[in-house]
């Protein structure tokens, strides 16, 4: 076990190349690409009418993920920030976290020792938290459109399949589809908790089978506050002004006012978790949560993501795809299941498994009162 | 958070939560049917009773067939999801790591080839061209009736090699551009060269509605499926944004290239066309021979199909001779097979026939020829007989389904040696496809397909009068007596009578040949039209033909189950960026423009090379000038939009249409719907990157001019 730093770089598709060429320059290895979307306020009125009747203009990103040792942080991050100019709304976000690598196939190292050209540092803040909501395929829209009305910041969604008490059912899963979305919003620590509760209400995640919400600390980092797509009538836009003032005062605590508390019903949170996260080779996801579910953790959410090949050699040795595998656990079961999926052979060289944790401040989804039958 | 337990137990669930499960989840499929079906449903009935005004006939049938097609639909939208795409899947991911590359082309041509072989359209292709007469057009008529079994292989061989190609892109990273950039040209080239030949100009109709139809509702996402596995694991498919897409394009492709090719072959042994009266001479026995597989079969047909100073020559001019044929045609069963094909058409010719001797000599008697007149009669009328129907439809969703899964399946056991993963939810699903398939299209038949055919049939009414067979009345006890005169402007007589009906005195033209005076009947076939203007084949009346061809297409389009798995695949690779709504409603604008240009091209007769060259050489540049993922998706969509639905309602419309204005063939429509929602798709492709692009570059230019504000 060791700690280590992943930055997550979520950016607009069409930058993806010139990043992973950047990160391949600085000879960084282990570098994963999550695909997925963000989803803005549209106010525009569609080609001949035929785009649906949505508000929500969408655009393709990837969530590009490195993991690095934690003196090579600033200097990277400053030199993504500036390589891509991450300072422009809309281009793109960065933000890093703390995670622990519990076990991990050889031919994956954290980068330690790298050459990064020094850069102007970059200010980010610093009071900023994540909460991902993993709620059924189609309904990502109305939990995005929540955050962006609240004026939040702009969430990523991806795509995922979800595992849990479907397997059980035998034939007769095939009536509750397994596709999930899962939404990623990166926000000020202030505003969480309203937007939280908002995500909870808006998902009915105090149903049963609804899904699961849950936030994890980021180290630092940038949002993205341009949830509009809206041409600008004045010199400036209010998202523009926003992230103008961010930057100004160095941090989004100004802005705390903005949402009130609507929090008015108590709710019990699960507290001292950890999300662990699985990433191997594509095929194994399913399998590999499979144990890790007869070992302790409650369900799973597996999505998809591509190993960006940094050298002639890695072509023959690692395979393109990869499969995520995203788990909310109590800590104290992470050594069975890392035990399990060790003696599955998930760390040897066919499943090249990658296994870390990430701390969960807090978690919501719905508990019935004793261990129900579905 | 049930962390802890033992979780490796399957649930208990009791009946009560399983059908409760259940019915929820047969809920939300059926009503995603209804929806899509209801348009088509609902105009297609509207327009009929509200605008041509024309009662529906067989009510309670297609309310049946409505039903079936949306439970059907269902089933088997379910089925492909459930079954046959995860199947393909499967075997997609499977195979590059299993076995080498030439295994895997050989079994992607397998199953191009078993794929067409196993969903043959051609019969809507024969329905297209049931009116080709052998003299007119003999290569046409050649491919679709003794040779149809090369058009297969040709359109086989086309699919087994869009497979090989686009299996070699998918481990590649190669972009289908190259491929839209030779294949366009050389097939708008030999386009070209084939319209200046008479004979081969009448094929190029069916070449390019063989590439729109080739690829069916099971062909579509199976393939879909096998290459988003293949280029799922595929080291390289990651330079490439359309990764996945792209083998429908060339399955709609190749086979157009592979019929034109198979006619260019063919065609310096058939004949040039030339009137009815050449083609039977005596002179041109061979040739006619030859088109029609033999002597006895030419004579069978010129029997049926021409008038007896024509078809005499057949038989060296000598009317003993022909006497003698036709003897030996009543003794000799043989023969009758021979010649006929069945004993049916034989019976249609012989009541035909005004030799009173003869046709005794057949039947024995006048009370057993009576009875077979009015079972031959009775033939030509709706002879339904539903179990025939449910009979008829699972043999060919059978046929369709169950070789190609086999042959994928064993492709798992044999060569992968792997046990198929969730083997019970695959075979449940295959199950569900194939109730599904057997379902919707015996309610296609009974349901769409029918009234497609009655709005088929009295559209025409819009723009000039016919006649509405179905209300037929019958007048008993009517005499000449009845009968008035008017006179006309240039002096002519007409005549007519009064008819009292519903409470309305109508006046009605007499027509002699309708009055059977031994019996006293006046049979009074109603008319209607033209509705709209007043004269015949009014603009007016056209333009509403166009516009209904357009929401028809439209509307079938929406419910088009191959089109929606696309959509699906479409709406997960992009990740929800281009949404299955929007795909399936720009490809269904598409084909309604597709469909209304087709039916402008029966109407006016245009010729199809000057229809299909312009938006081809708009094409190129299109694709040139997008992305490549929006030019894989918008192509594939090409290739999935005329599926079962489609298909026999626009062939409906265009028969009727067609043989209204005396049009010999309804080939074209097609085509033309399969070229028109690439170029939809495409614009829609540019429009959304345009304002991609431009959001972010305003973004840019606004942040860096107005505040200035360095972090």
């Amino acid at each position: 076990m060791n700690t280590a730093i992943r930055i997550n770089i979520a950016i607009n598709k069409a930058l993806t190349r010139s990043l992973t060429e950047y990160l391949k320059s600085l000879n960084i290895r282990n570098i994963f690409v999550e695909t997925g979307r963000t989803s803005t306020l549209n106010n525009g009125t569609g080609l001949f009418g035929l785009r649906p009747k949505t508000p929500l203009a969408y655009d393709p990103v990837e969530i590009v993920s490195i993991f690095v040792h934690q003196s090579l942080e600033d200097d990277l991050m400053a030199g993504v920030f500036h390589t891509l100019d991450l300072k422009t709304p809309g281009r793109g976000t960065i933000q890093s976290s703390d995670i622990t690598i519990i076990k991990a196939h050889p031919s994956f190292q954290i980068c330690s020792q790298l050459q990064i050209p020094q850069q102007i540092p970059a200010s980010f803040f610093t009071d900023l938290r994540a909460i991902a909501c993993v709620v059924q395929r189609g309904e990502g829209d109305a939990v995005a459109r929540v955050s962006l009305k609240a004026g939040a910041s702009v969430p990523v969604t991806t795509y995922g399949i979800g595992g849990g008490v479907r397997d059980k059912l035998g034939l007769l899963r095939i009536t509750i589809p397994p596709e999930k979305e899962v939404i990623d919003l990166v926000m000020s620590k202030y505003d969480i908790d309203s937007v939280m509760e908002m995500f909870i209400s808006e998902a009915k995640l105090d149903a049963p089978g609804r899904g699961i919400a849950y936030i994890h600390p980021i180290r630092k980092g940038t949002v993205n506050t341009r949830i509009s797509r809206k041409r600008a009538e004045q010199a400036a836009n209010m998202e523009q002004m926003i992230s103008a003032i961010d930057s100004i005062v160095g941090g989004v605590e100004w802005r705390k006012t903005r949402l009130e508390q609507e929090n008015t019903r108590m709710r019990t949170f699960l507290t001292d978790l950890v999300e662990l996260i699985l990433v191997c080779s594509d095929g194994f996801g399913k399998k590999l949560s499979k144990i890790a579910m007869e070992n302790g953790a409650s369900g799973a959410t597996i999505c998809k993501t591509r190993y960006i090949y940094t050298s002639e050699e890695d072509y023959d040795r690692n395979p393109p795809r990869r499969d995520i595998s995203k788990m909310i656990v109590s800590p104290s079961a992470v050594p069975k299941i890392t035990q399990a999926i060790e003696e599955a052979g998930g760390f040897e060289d066919e499943a090249q498994a990658l296994l870390y944790s990430h701390p969960v401040l807090k978690a919501y989804t719905y508990r019935a009162k004793e261990v129900k039958r579905i | 958070m049930k962390a802890g337990k033992d979780q490796r137990v399957k649930y208990n669930v009791s009946a009560k939560e399983a059908f409760n499960l259940v019915l929820r989840y047969a809920r939300k499929r059926i009503l995603e049917q209804i929806k899509s079906v209801a348009l088509i449903i609902i105009y297609m009935v509207l327009f009929q009773v509200l605008v041509l005004k024309i009662p529906l006939y067989d009510s309670v049938l297609l309310g049946v067939g409505f039903t079936m097609v949306i439970f059907g639909l269902a089933f088997f939208m379910e089925g492909l999801l459930l079954g046959l795409m995860p199947l393909g899947e499967v075997l997609g991911i499977r195979l590059p790591a299993k076995t080498n590359l030439a295994t895997i082309l050989i079994i992607g041509f397998i199953l191009g080839v078993g794929a067409t072989f196993a969903e043959p359209a051609i019969g809507a292709l024969k329905m297209a061209g049931a009116s080709i007469n052998a003299w007119s057009s003999p290569l046409l008529f050649l491919f679709l009736n003794r040779f149809s079994h090369y058009l297969v292989y040709a359109i086989g061989v086309g699919v087994g090699f869009a497979m090989i190609f686009g299996i070699l892109r998918f481990l590649y990273g190669w972009s289908l551009k190259p491929f839209i950039y030779i294949c366009v040209p050389i097939l708008l080239a030999i386009s070209l060269y084939a319209y200046f030949d008479p004979n081969l100009n009448r094929l190029l109709g069916l070449a390019w509605d063989c590439g729109a139809i080739t690829t069916g509702p099971v062909t579509v996402p199976l393939i879909l499926a096998m290459g988003l596995g293949i280029s799922h694991v595929s080291k390289r498919s990651g330079k490439n944004d359309g990764s996945g897409f792209g083998v429908v394009t060339l399955a709609s492709l190749f086979p157009i290239m592979a019929v034109i090719i198979t006619g260019l072959a063919v065609s310096p042994k058939v004949q040039e066309p030339m009137s009815e009266k050449d083609f039977f001479a005596y002179e041109n026995k061979a040739n006619a021979s030859f088109i029609l597989g033999g002597e006895d079969k030419l004579k069978g047909y010129a029997l049926c199909q021409t008038t007896y100073d024509n078809y005499l020559p057949l038989f060296a001019n000598d009317e003993a001779q022909y006497q003698e044929f036709c003897n030996s045609l009543v003794r000799d069963k043989d023969k009758r097979l021979q010649v006929f094909g069945s004993e049916n058409v034989f019976e249609g010719w012989l009541l035909a026939q005004e030799d009173h001797d003869l046709k005794l000599r057949y039947y024995g008697s006048d009370a057993k020829m009576e009875q077979a007149l009015e079972r031959y009669n009775g033939k030509g009328m709706a002879d339904f007989n539903p179990l025939d129907k449910v009979k008829k439809h699972s043999r060919d969703a059978a046929q369709a389904i169950i070789p190609l899964s086999a042959f994928l399946i064993l492709v798992m056991f044999l060569v992968l040696r792997e046990r198929l993963p969730r083997a019970d939810e695959i075979i449940l699903g295959l199950v569900f496809a194939l109730l599904g398939m057997a379902i919707f299209s015996g309610g296609i038949e009974m349901g769409l397909a029918k009234i497609g055919d009655q709005v088929g049939a009295n559209l025409p009414a819009s723009y000039t009068r016919i006649e509405l067979p179905t209300e037929r009345i019958t007048i008993k006890g009517f005499s000449d007596d009845l009968v008035n005169e008017a006179i006309m402007p240039d002096g002519r007589i007409q005549q007519f009578f009064y008819f009292h009906h519903k409470d309305d005195y109508l006046r009605i033209p007499y027509q002699a040949d309708k009055h059977n005076r031994e019996l006293g009947i006046y049979e009074h076939i109603p008319s209607r039209g033209p509705l709209f203007g007043a004269t015949d084949m009014n603009l007016a009346g056209l333009l509403v033909v166009l516009l209904f061809a357009f929401v028809m297409g439209y509307g079938a389009t929406l419910a088009e189950p191959a089109l929606n798995a696309l959509g699906m695949a479409v709406e997960d690779i992009t990740v929800g960026t281009f949404k299955k709504k929007l795909l399936i409603q720009t490809v269904a604008v598409g084909v309604g423009f597709g469909i209304a240009l087709g039916m402008a091209k029966i109407i006016w007769e245009l010729p199809l090379f000057w229809m299909l060259a312009p938006p081809y050489l708009l094409l190129l540049f299109l694709s040139a000038i997008s992305s490549e993922d929006f030019v894989n998706i918008g192509w594939d969509s090409a290739g999935v939009t005329t599926g079962p639905i489609t298909v026999p309602l626009v062939l409906a419309l265009g028969l009727g249409v067609g043989s209204q204005l005396g049009v010999a063939e309804g080939f074209g429509i097609l085509s033309m719907a399969s070229v028109c929602p690439i170029i939809s798709v495409l614009t829609v492709g540019l429009v959304t990157n345009y304002r991609r692009k431009a959001a972010l570059r305003a973004f840019a230019r606004e942040e860096s001019t107005a505040l200035g504000v360095e972090s």
